[in-house]
């Protein structure tokens, strides 16, 4: 589902990685770990597309992210682990400008909303919400789209108990058919996920 | 410290340019320097004649009201403007209080003119003598910054310099001796500024419920999406200061209409003087590219995962501040063919268009070049 060719990247002259190279071929549910600035959050931009490497490739599907980058993207849901949304846009109008970039499923949507309680914030404004309302929002506007691979990076960052364990369930029906990538500092929620934990040092070619 | 001084510095780069071009427009060749400095200062002067108490408290209030309309125009800046966000280490309010008024004086400086002029003619004309009226304009110079200050920050502490300015005015009027009103004002400033200590931040960003045109649908294309994205951005009510300057420059082909109709201007005169308004319009509307780009800049990962590049971006960015020039175009083009009837002046909008993408091209480039540094 996943290939990563001999990819590297250089942030001025700190080089994050080498040479990464490596395969995820069936569906799964795998947490990238690592230190604190080990690349975790740089490793899964590139993986969603959100950030181009130095060198090397990643093929999503037989896709390649770099020559291909439209067709490539189109199989990834992507959540980030700020909350990046325009501060004047409301929970509501989120979903309705993700909506017609990705073929979504109403149900889904429909039940996450209600999971992790966010009808009554629907119409605040992103700039007024709590890091775990918009995270919410985020994470709703991914999981909602029917693509095969999901890369979240620290999901469960401001989540309550409730909406975690939300999160849980859906991860959990999802992970027979979709590769889901994450990364998530908890030991306790990795195992909670079912997440494989994966070294971020361990995936580098030596 | 580095931002704050990097910042002013910018600002004085930027300001020196409009405030020569603006002198060079507005001062007669014929008259001497010395003469236009006497005229420039005049209305500060009259201030501080007797006799005149009503006339020199209204127009006191319209200078400090235009000062206040230049800093809305410039409200980004005070704070560090966007920047701020980004300092881990927050200064103390009081601190932050004197570098914002550091940054409203060097905004201020083509506002400032006049009192220099005024303490010129003083010092010209009377030498050491005016001394006590040299503080006293000082003294309401200063007071320039720290009103704009209160006004964005505390506004009822204006009340502190209105009422010591009206004092102190009062007694100018009545005879009295200048120190007063240099001593009123500078009471009134210290009050304004003590009773101001803290800066609210939260309150700069607000905003009422946008049209329903502008808002996001699922139903609406993407292009459609993030050009109302742009509208709402551009035209928030947090953004109310941008709406004074775009205001001027629309509106300003109106005005002077208006204003050369009674002096017998030739008509092809009359057409290149009001088309040279088209200038100013097209470089702010071009200006407008770095507000949209500082917007979308934290969301572009995302965008690019959901398929929507830079360049595409860039190509919407385009066509809204082309859509937005029209509409700003409408009040010169009404007045050029309906009431001018200059029929040239259908030429002067794909003109402007043609310039108005020029120098957003332009623009985009800086912006690549910074984000690729």
């Amino acid at each position: 589902m996943i290939k990563v060719q001999r990819l590297g990247k250089q942030r001025g002259q700190q080089t994050v990685f080498r040479q990464l190279d490596f395969a995820w071929d069936t569906p799964d549910i795998i947490c990238i770990t690592g230190a604190n600035g080990a690349g975790k959050t740089t490793l899964l931009s590139m993986l969603a597309g959100a950030m181009s490497p130095d060198v090397g490739d990643v093929l999503i599907q037989g896709r390649s992210l770099v020559d291909q980058h439209h067709s490539a993207v189109q199989l990834i849901s992507y959540v980030p682990d700020d909350c990046p949304i325009y501060p004047f846009i409301t929970g509501r109008e989120w979903l309705a400008f993700t909506k017609p970039i990705r073929a979504f499923d109403a149900n889904v949507e429909q039940a996450l909303l209600s999971g992790f309680g966010l009808e009554p914030h629907l119409d605040c404004r992103f700039g007024t919400m709590s890091l775990g309302t918009a995270k919410k929002f985020l994470l709703t506007s991914a999981l909602m789209c029917r693509a095969p691979i999901l890369i979240l990076d620290e999901p469960t960052n401001g989540l309550d108990k409730r909406s975690f364990e939300v999160l849980c369930q859906h991860l959990e029906q999802r992970k027979t058919e979709d590769l889901i990538v994450l990364s998530c500092l908890d030991q306790a929620q990795q195992n909670q996920l079912g997440a494989r934990p994966v070294e971020l040092s361990s995936l580098e070619r030596l | 410290m580095r931002y704050f001084a990097a910042e002013t510095f910018r600002l004085l780069v930027r300001r020196w340019q409009t405030t020569v071009f603006l002198l060079l427009m507005a001062s007669p060749a014929m008259t001497p320097l010395i003469a236009q400095l006497h005229a420039l200062g005049m209305p500060v002067l009259s201030l501080l004649e007797p006799g005149h108490f009503k006339d020199s408290a209204g127009l006191w209030l319209l200078l400090l009201a235009i000062a206040w309309g230049w800093s809305a125009l410039q409200a980004g800046a005070l704070s560090g403007g966007a920047g701020w966000r980004y300092l881990s280490l927050p200064l103390p309010p009081r601190r932050i209080r004197w570098l914002n008024l550091g940054v409203l004086t060097v905004i201020d400086l083509p506002l400032l003119l006049p009192f220099c002029a005024a303490e010129f003619t003083l010092l010209h004309r009377f030498g050491m003598q005016a001394f006590p009226s040299v503080v006293a304009v000082a003294a309401l110079a200063m007071q320039l910054p720290v009103v704009q200050l209160l006004a964005q920050q505390r506004w009822p502490c204006m009340v502190y310099c209105l009422v010591a300015d009206i004092a102190g005015l009062a007694a100018a009027a009545t005879g009295k001796s200048i120190w007063l009103v240099a001593l009123a004002v500078l009471v009134g400033n210290l009050l304004g500024l003590t009773f101001s200590t803290r800066v609210s931040r939260s309150s700069r960003v607000r905003s009422i419920k946008p049209p329903s045109c502008l808002l996001l649908n699922a139903e609406y294309g993407r292009p459609r999406n993030i050009a109302a994205i742009n509208l709402r951005y551009l035209f928030g009510s947090f953004q109310f200061g941008r709406y004074l300057g775009l205001l001027f420059w629309i509106t300003l082909p109106v005005a002077l209409h208006e204003l050369l109709r009674t002096h017998d201007i030739g008509p092809a005169a009359m057409l290149l003087i009001l088309s040279l308004g088209l200038i100013p319009l097209v470089l702010h509307t071009a200006g407008l590219v770095f507000d949209l780009q500082r917007l979308h800049a934290p969301m572009t990962p995302l965008h690019t995962v959901y398929g929507l590049g830079v360049s595409w971006l860039h190509r919407v960015n385009s066509a809204v501040l082309q859509a937005v020039f029209l509409a700003f175009c409408l009040p010169m083009m009404s007045t050029l063919l309906l009431h001018g009837r200059y029929w040239q002046a259908l030429a002067v909008l794909p003109i402007g268009m043609l310039m108005l993408a020029a120098c957003i091209r332009l623009n985009y480039w800086k912006v690549d070049r910074a984000i690729k540094r």
